[in-house]
């Protein structure tokens, strides 16, 4: 008996085991996967951080908008945006793994590099110094406390920016391989290296304060593929079909109504009787039709100096941004961006060219963005030609006209060259001081505390008054 | 002892006053003896004891009185010269600590054997006072257990950490075993984020909330690693063991019903401010709830002073175009229409009218019979509650039967099943956001009459358009309950079976199975127009669940001379779990009103999670005890996970526990009735979920045809090592002057080595977090119970129970290469921007305590404010305080006259702290009541201003006042969580049970066993700091319950009402 019992229980024991090594492995997702997928996600991700960010926060700091409610960030109390801190460097993980994974292949290298330097310059010129260098090292090296780089290591340093950007050039030039899984432009590597060389061109006159980019600035002009047109800039549009839906679609009314038209924008359009302006706008509730009006609201107004205003006076944002699943293409970089770095280059003698001819391509491409028709006239009414003064401010008017709603970059460059003139908000929170970067995400202090610690001495202190590298 | 008695009879026969012998025989209701009763001549130091057939004789005087005592039974006192016939019938005890309890794989012991700290709630205690939810019977009753309740209502889930938490990962909940067959009391949650336009978390309940109290016949808490240790990897949280009822025999069926009705009142609402109503600056007027009228589309109260002026509201009159009436907010209709200005009075109480008297029913009846060949208990319960938000309900049947038959002298069988069947139209949305009423409350205007939104649809646009006060940003709250529903379904079969062979008289075979098998569908609709949603959406999220237990034990047991008891017993176990979890989404519908996945205006939206997990054991243990006053139980088991990486997947526990009772050998006065020493030391091992060894990539959605994947965000971890925890435990039990006083005092530290957690990391590193092997935590604790019979008398008696427990844990070792330990956060917005981090400092921190942003401070402590008269913050984390209570105490008083029976509990929480959403949108929408202060002359803020440099600062006195929007608006930002602590500590009248059981001679008239009738009362008053919510009731987040922070809670309730419970 005694035998029987012990037969039943090693029995029961075994039969236990039997799909006992199997039963851990996770049959949900993959463990490995075709680096196309991961090309896919991070271009559709961070193109939508793009004009998410340009929306929720790009257009308030660069005044394209005004808010009434529920974005702090308009009355200058910045916070750390640790949502865009994490989504990025998430975003670079898998472009680490892009790389990883297919070692073979340099196509997918070098456009995995090129977005790399892409999501870099965002991390850099919003937040300072940051882990570059040593992040990403979590998974190969065990380092879940990357040290912080300088603003000018990561952009001019070895496998910096520009190091990832000329690199990446120079490799797509020449390899044979290909590339799937681009939603943005459909394996065509030239239109590649035209982004490449186009963001080459936007960082080097970033930092132009800084060093002295004139030979190779010229050298990309004269030698390398650029953007040609609209057609070839780097734009990932909003489909009908959700879940890839421009978010204030689907948004609430509140997160719609809450940003409104910003009294810098009606100052800067209505005397250029600018179309655009309709096009970013709606009419107030109180114009008639015929006579639309388009006023727009001071930026960081407390609740109670709003009560100053009546809202029906005040213009929404055009319906194109609240009625329309597909009509927002959101943008890493555009034709007319590249157009006004290379007038501003011209204009500052970092190139040779004519700085007007720059200008009025970089105009003429905003409103072939946005599929509107320039008027005739435009390019030689009152404030608009070079030549008569104010030049610079001039081309960063029309590039900051024409940068609505593209993530951050109207407010860098308003950071770096103080045009358009921005008035101060009258409530702001920060001491009557325009502020240029987020504080660092608090989970950096709580688990990264020494090199945040350190970060933030570096820069001056971890507020929001800290200027970068390039822009002091 | 025999042999010390003997002696002084002796002495005393040789005395030889006049003197009988009286002898007889001890036994219990079931007519089974009792051995071992003590026997004593009251006034005297003599006595003796009842042998191991109940039998007993001793020399007595004719005046002397006898009284008979043992643990588990009432006393019986019996004078010489009444009594004639000496074979007595000892009577259970109620209230007294049992002295056989159920532990470990069911083994039934007795109490004095144990060297380690159980504590037993018997089933009438259970069903005293009916709570219908299981685990919050155990509030305030058992030492060292702290429970928490959701925020939603009866259906909700309440958790439930027994000495503390000993994991930093897990969920820290007990074991729970029903019938000595562990069942899951997982709440696996909706797999939602609550972003900008998702679904909010919802609670629908954790999994021991589906039993029926009157099914149970005990609870048998086992506290520690020691008690615990036979169950393996899941009792690291310590073990509640339950058992069923049997069937009992009587006269025919026997006939139970037990029946409840409870009436559930709101009992904490945020106090509200009713002099100002909706507006910035003192003026409003509605136009359009969209920013049309002035501040219409504003949340903050802080508009004109309401006495009785005439402005434009949502539920202003008006006209549509053909001239009917309609009412301000149907913008539609109305389109562009004048609204009549109308009072603009307080509505104090709008939000407490809102909510309703809420109904819980409890019936159930129970049948059983039994003979000697078995017996049977078949059971149906049913509860049915309204809940006191509008249309949110939970209702539950529950059918179990329970049998037991001897097939022969030597084989029987015991079986068990409880079938659960559960439902809810609508279970609340939690957290933070439109999907939330409370969200809706604390952002509407003061003045908003709620009356009108009942009728909650705009005039002429029913299915489409809802009529709110808010079009911009919030929902009617009468459209979110009564359209946007969160209903399910879920059918659960709890089933075991045990056989038993007596093979020999000392050895046995146990085989026991048991299944917990369940399927939960849950509907989320969603209408046109939600904030969330605008054109509607509809998701089920289906979740199954099995878990199998199979388990063979052989054991033996004998007596190896007078005074040496021996038992073994080896075994096996098998156990296996299988979770799958589906939810498909709608995001936007066709048509209006069809919650069907053909409606689907765009593609659905799929996730989909599988995991299964087994556990391979096997164990052994003994238990030696020696002349009834020492006793040694050790216990091994093994346990094989197939969570851990192959190399590590065994591992090993142990656990000896001893037991001296000190009075069976001292010389202790005659007042001192019982003492015992007892010590306890384990090590127990444990595993973690399935799928964290191995990186996988995550599905996103796709973009057009282009398939998506990404990183997951967490490190896994190939290297994991199973968690140990060291356990050393000691404590005694003493009772006193006849047990009238009994005190149980233990003290234990938990060591807790290899933690499996996910560590928080720079998401620079390209992980948020990491699956790691943590430090070295240790947890030390005391608990105290004492019971006292202050008063008994023969009509009267008054008893009381104490429960104390503190404990705290503290980092010993960080894991390697960690030099800050952030062991979690909970994020008190959505965005990252408002985060608690859980941190403990190496150097003396707790765990639990809280980091979080706050004001600029001088080095003496004061607020430094602005030119602008407005405080600064500054993003540095500071210790806001510790979630864990410093002390829980818990006071039950019971009284008893004639067949009246009173019992009250207190319900004592010391310490801790909790971070208070309520009060962080409240304030700075102006509707608390403390917001009052400087409406009218603006607010200089206390603190000092900076008029030196930053390096150099000098400052002074602030002077600058500001206006009371902006200062509240400031002060309470929601990025700084300094702002928003309150003191969690609490006391509570838990309890009020009063019952009136009706004399037998009354009630036998009518063939009537038993007839109970009682008035009860639960949750009655909470005193604690903050006036706003019950700092009791936890949060949820994504797909956990977090801790310390308040998130928009539900007013917890009151309830009262009456039961009523029948046998025949």
């Amino acid at each position: 008996m005694k035998n029987i019992i012990i037969y039943i229980v090693v029995a029961l024991f075994f039969f236990g085991c039997k799909k006992f090594d199997e039963s851990n492995i996770n049959q949900n997702a993959p463990e490995n996967v075709n680096p196309q997928f991961l090309l896919s996600n991070v271009l559709a991700e961070a193109s939508n951080n793009q004009a998410y960010w340009g929306w929720h926060a790009g257009n308030l700091l660069a005044q394209h908008s005004s808010n009434l409610e529920f974005l702090p960030v308009d009355r200058y109390n910045l916070g750390s945006n640790e949502g865009l801190w994490t989504a990025t460097y998430r975003l670079m993980k898998d472009l680490k793994d892009i790389k990883n994974s297919e070692q073979g292949n340099e196509a997918y290298t070098a456009v995995a590099d090129v977005l790399t330097a892409h999501q870099a310059s965002l991390l850099t010129d919003l937040w300072t110094n940051v882990p570059f260098y040593e992040a990403l090292n979590g998974q190969d090296e065990g380092n879940f406390t990357p040290a912080f780089d300088t603003q000018e290591e990561i952009y001019t340093g070895e496998g910096g920016i520009l190091d990832l950007l000329e690199n990446a050039v120079n490799t797509l030039q020449n390899t044979t391989d290909r590339i799937e899984g681009d939603l943005m432009y459909q394996g065509n590597l030239n239109q590649w290296i035209a982004f490449a060389n186009s963001l080459r061109v936007r960082y080097l006159v970033r930092i132009s304060n800084k060093v002295n980019v004139s030979t190779e600035l010229q050298d990309i002009v004269d030698n390398s593929v650029l953007f040609q047109s609209v057609m070839e800039e780097a734009d990932v549009p909003y489909l009908s079909a959700s879940p890839n839906q421009w978010v204030i679609f689907t948004e609430r009314e509140g997160r719609y109504v809450d940003v409104r038209m910003s009294k810098t924008a009606e100052d800067i359009l209505t005397p250029l009787n600018d179309p655009r302006m309709a096009h970013y706008y709606k009419p107030t509730a109180n114009s008639t039709a015929g006579n639309e009006q388009y006023l727009g609201l001071p930026n960081g107004l407390s609740r109670q100096s709003q009560n100053n205003y009546d809202l029906s006076d005040i213009s929404l944002m055009g319906s194109f941004l609240r009625d329309e699943p597909d009509a927002v293409k959101a943008s890493f970089m555009t034709y007319s961006e590249l157009q006004f770095c290379l007038a501003e280059a011209a204009q500052k003698g970092l190139i040779s060219g004519s700085s007007s001819t720059y200008y009025e391509n970089g105009i003429q491409a905003s409103f072939d963005h946005l599929g509107l028709q320039m008027p005739s006239g435009y390019l030689t009414q009152m404030n608009v030609p070079l030549g008569s003064g104010n030049e610079l401010e001039k081309i960063m008017t029309q590039k900051w006209i024409a940068s609505f709603l593209n993530g951050f970059e109207a407010w860098f460059d308003f950071r770096r060259t103080g045009f358009p003139d921005l008035p101060m908000p009258q409530d702001n929170l920060n001491n009557n001081v325009f502020p240029v970067r987020y504080a660092y995400p608090s989970t950096e202090q709580a688990v990264n505390g020494s090199n945040y610690s350190q970060a933030a001495g570096a820069i001056g202190g971890d507020n929001y008054n800290s200027k970068g590298w390039w822009e002091q | 002892m025999k042999l010390f008695y003997t002696v002084i009879f002796v002495m005393i026969g040789l005395v030889g006053l006049s003197q009988k012998t009286i002898q007889g025989v001890v036994s219990n209701e079931k007519n089974e003896t009792i051995p071992y009763v003590k026997v004593k001549i009251i006034n005297k130091n003599q006595g003796t004891e009842t042998d191991e057939n109940g039998a007993f004789k001793l020399m007595v005087n004719a005046s002397d009185s006898i009284r008979f005592s043992a643990i588990g039974y009432e006393n019986q006192t019996l004078s010489v010269q009444n009594s004639i016939d000496w074979n007595i019938t000892l009577v259970s005890a109620v209230n007294e600590l049992d002295e056989v309890v159920v532990t470990a794989l069911g083994l039934k012991r007795n109490k004095r054997d144990l060297g380690y700290a159980v504590q037993t709630l018997k089933g009438e205690e259970i069903t005293e006072v009916r709570h219908p939810n299981l685990v919050n019977a155990l509030a305030g009753r058992v030492a060292g257990v702290q429970t928490t309740n959701g925020s939603s209502g009866v259906g909700s889930s309440s958790r439930v950490i027994i000495r503390g938490e000993t994991s930093l990962s897990g969920n820290n909940q007990p074991l729970f075993v029903v019938d000595g067959v562990p069942v899951s009391n997982e709440f696996i949650a909706n797999n939602t984020e609550n972003l900008e336009s998702g679904f909010h978390e919802v609670d629908y309940g954790n999994g021991i909330g589906d039993l029926s109290p009157d099914d149970i016949a005990s609870i048998n808490v086992l506290k520690g690693p020691s008690a615990a240790a036979l169950y393996g990897a899941r009792a690291a949280g310590g073990v509640i063991v339950i058992e069923t009822k049997e069937g009992k025999a009587s006269d025919g069926i026997g006939v139970s019903i037990n029946s409840s009705v409870t009436f559930e009142e709101i009992a904490f609402l945020p106090q509200f401010q009713n002099r100002y109503g909706q507006g910035a600056g003192g003026v409003f007027a509605y136009e359009d709830g969209l920013g049309s009228g002035i501040g219409d589309g504003g949340l903050v109260s802080f508009g004109p002073e309401m006495n009785g002026q005439l402005i434009t509201q949502y539920d202003g009159p008006s006209y549509d175009e053909n001239g009917n009436p309609v009412r301000g907010g149907d913008v539609i209709a109305r389109n562009g229409n004048p609204i009549t200005p109308t009072a603009w009075n307080a509505n104090p109480d709008n939000v407490r009218d809102f909510f309703q008297t809420g109904v819980t029913s409890q019936q159930n009846i129970a049948l059983s019979g039994a003979n000697d060949n078995g017996s049977f208990r078949l059971s149906y319960t049913r509860l049915d509650n309204q809940g006191t938000l509008p249309n949110s309900d939970f209702i539950r049947n529950n059918v179990a039967l329970t049998s037991t038959y001897n097939f022969t002298d030597r084989l029987s069988v015991r079986t068990h099943a409880t079938f659960i069947n559960s439902s809810s139209n609508h279970r609340p949305g939690l957290g933070y956001g439109s999907e939330n009423v409370m969200y809706s409350f604390l952002w509407m205007g003061r003045q908003v009459d709620l009356t009108a939104a009942e009728d909650y649809w705009q005039a002429g646009q029913e299915g489409f358009k809802q009529y709110t006060y808010n079009s911009q940003w919030l929902d009617n709250p009468y459209f979110n309950v009564y359209e946007n529903r969160n209903g399910f379904e879920k059918n659960r079969l709890l089933g075991n079976a045990m056989f038993k062979y007596e093979i020999s008289e000392h050895l046995n075979l146990r085989f026991r199975s048991g299944v917990d098998t369940y399927s939960d569908l849950r509907t989320s609709r969603r209408a046109f127009s939600t904030q969330r949603f605008p054109i509607g959406a509809y998701r089920e999220d289906d979740v199954s669940f099995t878990e199998l237990n199979t388990d063979l034990m052989l054991a033996y047991d004998n007596n190896f001379g007078e005074k040496l008891k021996f038992n073994a017993a080896i075994g096996a176990n098998n156990f296996t779990q299988e979770t799958r979890y589906k939810s498909l989404l709608a995001g936007q519908l066709s048509v209006p009103g069809i919650y069907n996945f053909e409606n689907s205006k765009i593609p659905l939206e799929a996730s989909q999670f599988n995991a299964q997990k087994q556990i391979n054991s096997v164990y052994g243990l003994t238990g030696i005890a020696y002349d009834r006053f020492l006793f040694l139980d050790v216990t091994l088991r093994n346990d094989w996970s197939t969570t851990l990486p192959v190399e590590s997947n065994s591992f090993a526990y142990y656990s000896v526990n001893g037991a001296f009772v000190f009075t069976e050998k001292l010389n202790t006065p005659d007042w001192f009735s019982y003492g015992k020493l007892r010590v306890s030391t384990s090590s127990v091992g444990s595993d973690t979920d399935p799928f964290q060894l191995r990186n996988t990539y995550a599905f996103n959605q796709n973009y057009g045809s282009y398939p998506l994947l990404t990183n997951s965000s967490i490190l896994l971890n190939e290297n994991l090592k199973p968690e140990r925890i060291n356990a050393l435990e000691a404590g005694t039990e003493l009772y006193f002057f006849d047990e009238r006083i009994g005190l149980d005092v233990t003290v234990y530290q938990n060591t807790a080595k290899n933690q499996i957690i996910t560590l928080p990391t720079s998401s620079s590193s390209g992980y948020a977090g990491q699956v790691i092997n943590g430090g070295v935590i240790q947890s030390r604790g005391v608990e105290v119970m004492l019971t006292t019979t202050n008063i008994k008398k023969e009509n009267f008696s008054w008893s009381t129970y104490v429960n104390f427990s503190k404990g705290a844990s503290y980092v010993e070792e960080l894991p390697e290469g960690i030099d800050q330990y952030t062991t979690g956060f909970a994020r008190l917005y959505t965005t990252a921007e408002n985060t608690v981090f859980y941190i403990a400092d190496s150097d003396g921190g707790r765990i639990g305590d809280m980091y979080g942003t706050g004001f600029q401070k001088t080095e003496d402590g004061r607020i430094i404010y602005g030119a602008n008269g407005l405080p600064l913050r500054d993003n540095e984390l500071r210790y806001l305080g510790n979630y864990n209570p410093d002390f829980i105490l818990g006071i039950g008083n019971q009284f008893e006259y004639k067949g009246f029976k009173l019992n009250v509990l207190l319900d004592w929480r010391h310490g801790g702290e909790i971070i208070s959403r309520t009060r962080a949108v409240g304030s700075t929408s102006g509707v608390l009541a403390e917001t009052i202060d400087g409406r009218e002359d603006g607010i200089i803020g206390d603190g000092v201003v900076n008029v030196g440099t930053e390096s150099n600062p000098i400052y002074e006195e602030n002077t600058t006042a500001v206006s009371a929007s902006e200062y509240y608006n400031q002060f309470y930002n929601r990025a700084n969580e300094e702002s928003s602590v309150y003191d969690a500590s609490y006391l509570k009248i838990r309890e009020i049970g009063l019952s009136y059981t009706f004399p037998d001679r009354w009630v036998s008239k009518f063939n009537i066993e038993a007839f109970k009738v009682g008035f009860i009362a639960r949750n009655l008053f909470t005193w604690t700091e903050n006036p706003h919510f019950d700092p009791e009731l936890s949060a949820m987040q994504g797909t956990s319950q977090i801790y310390g922070v308040e998130d928009l809670s539900y007013p917890s309730s009151r309830s009262y009402g009456i039961q009523v419970q029948f046998k025949f």
